[in-house]
């Protein structure tokens, strides 16, 4: 080794930026607050099954009320079920290809679910869903490189009713490659969608070894859990398939205004789930959710854009970074009416927050007026978003090539003339160096103006309809598609699929809005 | 010498339950040592300096001048002070300003909201019994009857518990309890076509509008039925 290749010896490296909000004292404090809650606080647990498993292990519970007892969790049980619960794991793509490696400081990002509007890219209108928006949705997130899972971003229930959720994970399922995230609404639906899933991954086994989809269950703050929820999950952890189960907070209404508890709080709650899990069945893959949501005490409604709002994103994942579990939480929703500066802002500082924290899978592209609406274009500004986030977070290595001094020297001795522009170097590295965005406009006023003076709305229309008129996913098998369809329908009460409109009631009163 | 109603009113507006709470069991002793009716008190008491209070805070909430939490506090001083009229007012049979039957519908578990909204209403002079969450259609029907209550709120927070307000409404309707009562729906997900597509008298976006909501229902639904009682 020649003495020159020493020179950068110390310095050779990888730049890596990140997030710390905790030290590892303040983390100790919150988780042991976590586990202070369970043992003191209690819990209510309506499940059966979940109780018994709570009884045998040992947890004392008391009466409460007709939906439920309460458990309180004694710390060696919370921990032996820590123990039990894998470090990481690996989301499969359709084609069982691994895709997101929920471990270290790894972040994913995907569209969120349930809006129960959506914009019409078209029209513009405010419009219910159908089963083919949801489609088009998987598609516009299919056809977009940093959309790297899909989940459903709308909500059939106008069309459907309680019957919504299995023809979503439908539609998802035919439109995109990506690992599918979903809402279910009792054990039958999550049966249902987990034989689609075996369908198309070739046998239960098969999904087990890798599974890529992702149950989306909610703990109902504070510190009680729905039956329902419980069952689902609980059905998922029999089976052997990763369950997502954590809170969806609303500080200052369901938990406590002030952050740490309202994180602590949290993270009790979804541990209650990981303890049902793991007790039923030991090494079952659990994934930490958290909504760390905020509600804006001016006009009662959840926010998802406030600064609080990212903070307490970033507490609750170092948490789960300290205990070693995979974390799961909402982030790039944007409490905005439209795509605009406030959703701009919100969207990107939501994104480079998650990534810098390392947050393993994040939900919330599309979402707008804090998850009340879906809209095609932002699921297009999230990518644009991620796509910046990502060169950001990519940071660069120091050693030789990056440093330049070569090129320096070269430049330096043929001063006055020479600059960097044609040099073999910037040839050679641009590429790689510099990110380009495809949204966020660059140009100068007048190619601005002669291109039409798009702002960042329009372009993101523009690309979501030729998505929409030229992008084909993958397309699964006919037969496969033949059972998918059949199961999917099969799981429908035809009542509901005959979709009544309500008879016109006697009444001609007055409809008033406030 | 009555009391000072706009200094109560203003204790309400504080959220000051001792000066609040203190004035008006002075307002009925002063009306009392005066020889006047306790219920024509008890009335004046009410609408200038409770409801005055109320009227207030309302106001300053649309202006977003203040926030939930100071309505809720405000709301529970007057419901404090509406402890101390009560018996006088109940005595007389009079109709509070409205009876409501409030819950979440069955099948969604979520009780914030409505919470919220009971208490507003409460704070607005409302008679608000609250059912709570899951609360199955038979629920409203017993409960409406029990209380003969004339407005009905029905809160939904998940797109698929949503029908469930088209089936309440339908069972509501069916019922009988529709005649003589008005229903107003809201929630997270719920919009205003939604309300309108299920038959619902009436929807507001948020615990502010949902005060004025019920007034203007219950305001519709006495004329309604005075017209009613016209024509037969």
């Amino acid at each position: 080794m020649a003495i020159k290749d020493l020179r950068w010896a110390g310095l050779v490296q990888q730049m890596s930026p990140s997030l710390t909000v905790l030290s590892k004292d303040q983390k100790q404090i919150l988780i042991n607050a976590a586990f202070e809650i369970l043992e003191r606080s209690g819990n209510r647990v309506g499940s059966k099954e979940a109780l018994e498993l709570f009884r045998k292990a040992g947890c004392r519970i008391e009466p409460l009320d007709e939906d439920g007892e309460k458990v309180f969790f004694p710390q060696s049980l919370i921990e032996e079920c820590l123990r039990t619960t894998p470090k990481r794991l690996i989301l499969y793509d359709r084609n069982g290809e691994p895709s997101l490696y929920c471990e270290g400081r790894n972040s994913y990002f995907s569209p969120t679910s349930a809006c129960p509007k959506m914009y019409d890219p078209y029209t513009g209108e405010r419009r219910a869903w159908k089963k083919e928006d949801i489609g088009n949705a998987s598609r516009i997130t299919d056809a977009l490189p940093h959309l790297d899972a899909m989940f459903a971003l709308g909500s059939l229930a106008d069309d459907y009713g309680f019957d919504t959720f299995v023809h979503e994970v439908h539609a998802m399922m035919i439109n995109t490659t990506k690992p599918i995230i979903y809402l279910s609404n009792d054990v039958p639906d999550t049966k249902a969608i987990c034989e689609m899933a075996a369908v198309i991954a070739g046998g239960w086994d098969r999904l087990r070894e890798r599974p890529f989809l992702l149950q989306y269950d909610e703990v109902l703050s504070p510190l009680k859990h729905k039956n329902h929820a419980f069952d689902k999950f609980m059905y998922l952890a029999g089976e052997g398939l990763p369950v997502r189960y954590g809170a969806f907070t609303m500080s200052a209404a369901s938990s406590p205004v002030t952050l740490p508890g309202a994180a602590a709080q949290s993270l009790a709650e979804a541990l209650v789930g990981l303890m049902a899990c793991q007790l039923k069945r030991p090494g079952v893959p659990y994934v930490m959710a958290i909504l760390p949501g905020i509600m804006d005490l001016k006009y009662g409604v959840l926010s998802s854009g406030a600064p609080e709002y990212h903070l307490f994103h970033s507490i609750y994942t170092e948490l789960c970074h300290e205990l070693q579990l995979p974390v799961m939480a909402t982030a790039g929703i944007t409490d905005s009416k439209v795509v605009d500066a406030q959703a701009g802002a919100e969207t990107l500082w939501s994104y480079l927050c998650a990534a810098l924290v390392g947050c393993h899978l994040n939900i919330g592209a599309g979402s707008m007026e804090s998850h009340l609406i879906g809209s095609f274009e932002h699921l297009v500004l999230s990518n644009e978003c991620i796509a910046a986030v990502r060169r950001f977070m990519k940071g660069a290595p120091i050693d030789d090539n990056t440093l330049g001094m070569d090129v320096i020297q070269h430049v330096g001795d043929g001063l006055p003339d020479r600059i960097f522009v044609d040099q073999d170097h910037t040839t050679k590295n641009y590429l790689e160096e510099q990110w380009q965005p495809e949204v966020f406009n660059r140009n100068n006023f007048m190619v601005w103006t002669e291109k039409g003076k798009k702002d960042s709305f329009a372009v993101c229309n523009e690309k979501v309809k030729h998505i929409l008129e030229n992008y084909q996913p993958e397309q699964l098998p006919d037969d496969v598609l033949a059972k998918l369809e059949e199961i999917a329908i099969g799981a429908t009460d035809p009542e509901t699929l005959a979709v009544s409109k309500t008879a016109k009631a006697k009444r001609r009163r007055k409809f008033r809005v406030a | 010498m009555a009391i000072d109603f706009e200094e109560l009113a203003n204790a309400i507006v504080k959220g000051d339950m001792e000066t609040a709470t203190s004035m008006t069991a002075q307002g009925l002793e002063e009306g009392k040592a005066a020889g006047r009716e306790d219920l024509v008190v008890a009335k004046e008491v009410l609408n200038k300096g409770l409801i005055g209070g109320m009227d207030i805070i309302s106001e300053l909430w649309v202006q977003e001048k203040i926030f939930i939490p100071e309505v809720l506090i405000s709301a529970k001083v007057m419901h404090s002070c509406m402890d101390l009229l009560r018996p006088i007012l109940e005595a007389s049979k009079e109709p509070p300003r409205g009876i409501m039957v409030i819950g979440t519908v069955k099948g969604d578990l979520h009780d914030i909201g409505q919470n919220i909204v009971g208490m507003m209403l409460k704070g607005n002079g409302f008679e608000v019994h609250n059912i709570g969450p899951n609360a199955a259609p038979e629920k409203f029907v017993n409960k409406v009857r029990e209380t003969e209550a004339n407005l009905v709120g029905l809160s939904a927070l998940l797109t698929t518990t949503m029908p469930m307000q088209r089936e309440t409404i339908k069972i509501l309707e069916s019922e009988g309890i529709l005649e003589k009562a008005a229903v107003m729906v809201g929630g997270a997900p719920v919009t205003a076509d939604w309300a309108e597509k299920i038959d619902a008298d009436g929807y507001a976006p948020d615990a502010a509008h949902a005060v004025n909501l019920a007034r203007q229902l219950v305001d519709d639904l006495r004329e309604e039925l005075g017209e009613a009682a016209m024509a037969n």
